[in-house]
């Protein structure tokens, strides 16, 4: 087995800062060798996508997280290339919640993105079939899970029109 | 919402609905097959019949509680989701375990992996109607079960890792009779290799079967077992090692079969190599603490781990977050299952009705992994809190619809 | 009158109704014991000695069921064809030669007359219409399929199984069974006697025979690996998906009384029927049958279950080949004898 260091993982975050500029790829760190983070705009996600899999090889994606970061949405796009796990992570703003899809780059990424687009409910654009594919078919529009104003007891309220639980005398 | 999608067949065509209940399908989970004759067209997975909500969960809970959470996401790889979890937080608290602890936990996932690799080739027999198989692997699976009883005192969520380290330690005096126990199980283990690779009828139904070359597999991100048979090298322990993985000799399988016999192969040559680190780590294991101290209470600083385990089934990731509180702000876990959903999908595509089984089973669904995210749980919570009264009630309601 | 009442109990008692149901449970018993252990489990335990009875509770608490008539299938045919999966091979049965009433020594069927094996191989075809209606009129799609591959399956073996069943007839001159039995007895008792060389050819070339009948055996009874049409994993047990209750009895009590017949007719047609030194006849039935029931079972746990595509091509390109080659054999032989 090839022993990688972190200078060489840095360079590839480097050299990714380099083509695409600092107001396009910023907050880059290495915390150590193997795993990388970086916050990418939303305007240049493909780009970056389709040059890290032609130029550095990452053809593999392990996983589309999706956060509510308070002011706005966080979607995280954890990429592999060997070992080399970099996590791009696109701000959304909440008002609109949108992605472009990442699909016909890395066909991998299919499910991920629908499962984002049920419980956070960020749209992926140009998706081929982006249909609900978690929750339940009688779940009600616009509820999605994940977002942090949806607690447990409002969730039940808007599925159920009463609360559950223990808090019910 | 359309369950079919709406879509529109042609007049030789029809629909077959695999799941959410059916006996190849040990877990709810709904697969709609449109096939022409025996020949299987198109597939539509539908996913989330488990639907726990554990991340949500997580999120309001402290670290030491989440422990025995993510330990529940599954029954089988429960070790791996602690590994993953516990190396995540540890990541982003800085947290430094002991040498032992490592050790510990290589021990308790090979264990774990040779324990699930066994059930899956049991469960592969019963697929393809095979049952003395399926009873003869799992009537030799019991000897891991009763070594993992012996470790961790439970055959199954043993509970061994915690933040910090591990809970048990591994008493120095039951070395030797866990290493004939390892012994038996590879002896018995490559004797189904040989089974599996001469008996006529297993290679009817195994050779081709649910085929799908490296390049389709690379492109629909597959991982773990399913992408290995398929000639990916893509073993986690060894791309991206964690814990002691790049000091164990251990060999990176992978074959170019692509298909369900490739899938056996992997497998039952990998609950070999599982069984040498088994022992390795029983001769190497050194002395030492096996913990250091977590306060449940603790707050971690304020940062973010990404941490990739190579799970039985694959590719494990946990992301967690923390926000400097003693809660992850939020905790993201993608099981393998969901990743080799495409992958399966292109698999099933133009086989056989006959042979839907054996290639859904052949990537070893896990689907209470995959389901874990959404967080509205019917069934338990209502049980938990109903009284007999509205139980009836709802059942009338039910049934007079 | 004697006459009258001698027939009375041969269909109701013995060796007809209550005797071919009892050995029909018997069987399943032997069976499914037999497949236990060589699976390595016990199997039934605890229903009587060795949870012999356990058939029997099995058949009773299925009646006791609910049974479940779905709103999407044909209801007369999806009620009347369980049975006619049971009363046909029960009616069959009553062409063996088993035991006779009137002399310990002597065995002659309820029924016989010449051209009785027809009847049976006639019989044994038609329980797979009775099948096939039974699945497609279910209104299940599990259902449909499993009666489409039961008739498929029943293309690819009932020409080699009709093949090799006349292979006997024709050395013996007859298409009735009591007089297969006969012949081979005679030329069983001639060759102990005198033994020479044609006797042994007449053995090797039906042995062939036996071998084709076991494989059609196999698909017959959808046993493993030819348990296609009912594959449980696959599509959910195929055509029975939809039966429950009584209905789903009756179909096992036919699965049963199926395998009873196709090894008395094994019995009858290659192993020498009911006849046999010092044991009454019957004694003789019991034991071929069930050492014939064993082979079915060691055989059907050897293997993976074929999918139907390798289970018709195979049948037709080894099958069908072996056995034509088998009669013509038989045919060369019996111009010699």
């Amino acid at each position: 087995m090839k022993k990688v260091s972190i200078e060489e993982h840095i360079k590839i975050v480097e050299d990714l800062v380099k083509e695409f500029g600092e107001e396009n790829i910023y907050n880059t760190k290495v915390p150590r060798a193997y795993r990388a983070f970086a916050h990418v705009k939303r305007e240049k996600l493909r780009d970056i996508v389709r040059y890290l899999k032609e130029e550095h090889g990452f053809v593999h994606v392990t996983t589309i997280s999706g956060v509510d970061m308070g002011e706005n949405y966080e979607v995280v796009y954890h990429l592999r290339s060997e070992g080399f796990s970099f996590s791009l992570k696109v701000p959304v703003p909440k008002d609109d919640p949108k992605v472009p899809s990442i699909v016909d780059i890395i066909n991998g990424a299919v499910l991920y993105e629908r499962e984002v687009n049920d419980l956070l409910g960020i749209f992926p654009e140009g998706h081929p079939d982006p249909r609900r594919l978690i929750l339940a078919y009688d779940w009600p529009e616009g509820v999605h899970p994940l977002r942090k104003e949806w607690d447990i007891q409002t969730i039940r309220e808007k599925v159920d029109g009463k609360r559950w639980g223990k808090d019910v005398e | 919402m359309e369950r079919d999608g709406g879509k529109t067949l042609s007049e030789r065509e029809f629909i077959i609905p695999i799941g959410p209940q059916h006996p190849a399908l040990k877990e709810p989970e709904s697969f709609l097959f449109t096939v022409d004759g025996e020949v299987v067209v198109d597939v539509e997975p539908r996913i989330g019949y488990n639907h726990r909500g554990i991340e949500k969960a997580m999120e309001s809970r402290n670290y030491i509680q989440n422990l025995y959470i993510t330990e529940r996401v599954c029954g089988i790889c429960s070790n791996a989701h602690q590994t993953a979890y516990t190396g995540a937080v540890e990541e982003v608290g800085s947290i430094e375990i002991p040498e032992r602890a490592k050790y510990i936990r290589v021990f308790m996932q090979e264990l774990e992996r040779i324990h699930s690799h066994l059930l899956w080739l049991g469960v592969a027999a019963h697929e393809i109607g095979f049952d003395t198989m399926f009873y003869y692997v799992w009537r030799d699976r019991e000897v891991v079960m009763d070594l993992l009883e012996e470790v961790s005192g439970n055959r199954c969520n043993y509970a061994m890792a915690t933040v910090g380290g591990v809970r048990r330690d591994l008493p120095r005096d039951k070395y030797p009779k866990w290493h004939k126990m390892l012994d038996k199980l590879a002896e018995r283990t490559n004797y189904y290799i040989k089974v599996a690779s001469t008996e006529k009828t297993i290679l009817e139904r195994a050779v081709g079967v649910g085929y799908l070359g490296k390049e389709d597999m690379i492109r629909l991100s597959g991982s773990g077992p399913n992408a290995r048979s398929s000639g990916v090298p893509c073993d986690i322990r060894k791309l991206t090692p964690y814990l002691i993985y790049d000091e164990i000799p251990f060999k990176h399988i992978y074959v170019d079969n692509g298909d369900v016999l490739g899938q056996v192969l992997v497998r039952t040559l990998e609950v070999i190599e599982a069984v040498k680190i088994c022992k390795w780590v029983l001769d190497k294991i050194p002395e030492g603490e096996i913990a250091v101290k977590f306060n449940p209470m603790q707050r971690l600083p304020e940062g973010e781990a990404v941490y990739l385990v190579e799970a039985q089934r694959g590719e494990l990731i946990h992301y967690t977050i923390s926000d400097g509180r003693n809660m992850p702000y939020r905790h993201k876990i993608r099981a393998p299952t969901l990743g080799n959903i495409p992958s399966l999908v292109e698999r099933l595509k133009g086989g056989y009705i006959a042979d839907i089984p054996i290639t859904i089973a052949g990537i070893d669904p896990c689907f209470s992994c995959t389901d874990r995210m959404a967080f509205y749980d019917e069934g338990k919570d209502k049980t938990w809190t109903w009284t007999d009264v509205e139980l009836s009630k709802y059942r009338k309601e039910w049934y007079s619809r | 009158m004697s006459n009258l009442l001698t027939t009375l109990v041969a269909v109701l008692f013995f060796p007809g109704l209550s005797f071919i149901l009892t050995y029909a449970l018997w069987c399943q018993w032997v069976s499914r014991k037999a497949a236990a252990r060589l699976q390595n489990r016990q199997g039934p335990l605890h229903t009587g000695w060795q949870g012999i009875l356990q058939p029997l509770a099995d058949f009773v608490k299925l009646l006791v069921n609910e049974d479940i008539t779905p709103a999407a299938a044909d209801k007369p045919v999806f009620n009347y064809s369980p049975i006619a999966v049971f009363a046909i091979p029960l009616a069959a049965t009553f062409l063996i030669p088993i035991q006779s009433l009137t002399n310990l020594r002597g065995w002659e069927p309820i029924a016989s007359f010449e051209g009785d094996l027809i009847i049976v191989l006639f019989l044994m075809s038609v329980v797979i219409l009775a099948v096939f209606l039974g699945g497609w009129s279910s209104g299940n799609v599990f259902g449909a399929v499993g009666a489409t591959r039961a008739a498929l399956m029943m293309l690819a073996y009932e020409i080699p199984l009709s093949l090799v069943v006349v292979g006997p007839a024709i050395l013996a001159g007859s298409l009735q069974i009591s007089e297969i039995v006969d012949w081979q007895v005679a030329s069983v008792n001639a060759f102990l006697r005198a033994p020479d060389i044609q006797g042994l050819a007449v053995a090797a070339v039906l042995f062939i025979g036996v071998v084709i009948y076991l494989i059609c055996l196999l698909a017959e009874l959808e046993l493993r690996p030819f348990d296609i049409s009912e594959a449980e994993t696959e599509i959910v047990h195929g055509w029975q998906v939809e039966y429950s209750g009584k209905k789903l009895a009756l179909l096992n009590a036919g699965h049963d009384v199926k395998m009873v017949l196709a090894a008395a007719l094994m019995t009858s047609l290659f192993l020498g029927g009911p006849a046999g030194p010092i044991l009454p006849p019957f004694a003789w039935f019991i034991l071929k049958t069930t050492f014939c029931v064993l082979v079915l079972t060691n055989l059907s746990v050897l293997f993976a279950r074929f999918r139907i595509d390798q289970m018709v091509a195979g049948a037709w390109k080894y099958l069908v080949p072996l056995a034509v080659l088998q009669v013509m054999a038989v045919v060369a032989l019996s111009g010699v004898i």
